[in-house]
């Protein structure tokens, strides 16, 4: 019996519209996401999600399976959105930098957490701290922001991710962890607390 | 151990890429910690968001998307 994803890898081959429109309605809006982290505008975004859709279209029969179908796309938006970045001179670097640890200034000297608490748990209102990340997740810095898209949003495992945006496990553990990070400072500081 | 290195590398010991006994002296910090306790229970919320964040298209706007992209071909 096959897989619910090659059950639906048949039915794109064979056209079916149903089956394209259940991929669409999925992935649409994170591929979307993914893609303004390189090229910038929402207008252009699009349009690559656009042309990532008709390569899934024009591609699937050559499809080999070897990744999901949902890496594969990420994959091929992500080349077509370096490739045209290119195109308008952006770039998102990739590369790891010196970025101190978004709550450096709260340890001592010794490494303990000083000052006032981070926020207590009593606080956490889960709606309110949706909202921000709503947010603050389009604002994190490209590389992180990429790589906190595939992994918390979108579900990817760290070695689909690396295989991705070709980057290696370390770095992309690094960027993760960055982003996660400065997500929940942001949601700290702005509970109010401390 | 401290609560640094507890902030710094709590998805690699998340994520099971540490050795034995850097894992293992995270894990006592934060046995015995509150604030870290607190910290690790706050990026868990955070990631629990960052799961929401995407829903899916309604129906008319993926059939629309569909459309659109299905009639660019032919």
């Amino acid at each position: 019996m096959p897989s619910p994803e090659e059950d639906l890898v048949a039915r794109l081959r064979a056209g079916d519209e149903v089956a394209f429109t259940k991929v669409v309605s999925e992935h649409h809006k994170a591929l979307v996401r993914l893609a303004r982290t390189f090229v910038g505008s929402e207008a252009a975004a699009e349009e690559v999600t656009q042309e990532t859709w008709v390569a899934l279209l024009d591609g699937i029969d050559g499809f080999e399976e070897r990744s999901s179908l949902k890496t594969w796309l990420f994959r091929v938006l992500v080349n077509r959105a370096r490739t045209r970045a290119k195109k308008q001179g952006r770039e998102v670097p990739f590369d790891l930098d010196d970025e101190p640890h978004p709550d450096e200034a709260r340890f001592s000297s010794a490494g303990f957490w000083s000052g006032p608490r981070p926020w207590s748990e009593a606080d956490i209102d889960h709606k309110r701290v949706l909202e921000i990340v709503r947010r603050e997740v389009d604002r994190l810095p490209g590389a992180q922001r990429a790589v906190v898209i595939m992994r918390d949003i979108e579900g990817l495992d760290a070695k689909e991710v690396c295989n991705v945006l070709a980057i290696q496990e370390t770095h992309q553990r690094v960027l993760l962890h960055r982003g996660r990070a400065k997500l929940r400072s942001i949601i700290e500081k702005e509970l109010g607390k401390p | 151990m401290n609560c640094r290195s507890v902030a710094h590398d709590w998805t690699e010991l998340n994520e099971g890429n540490l050795p034995f006994w850097r894992r293992a002296g995270l894990r006592f910090h934060l046995a015995v910690c509150p604030a870290c306790k607190v910290y690790v229970k706050q990026m868990g919320a955070t990631i629990e968001a960052l799961h929401e964040v995407e829903e899916p298209l309604p129906e008319d706007e993926s059939r629309a998307i569909a459309e659109r992209i299905l009639r660019s071909r032919k």
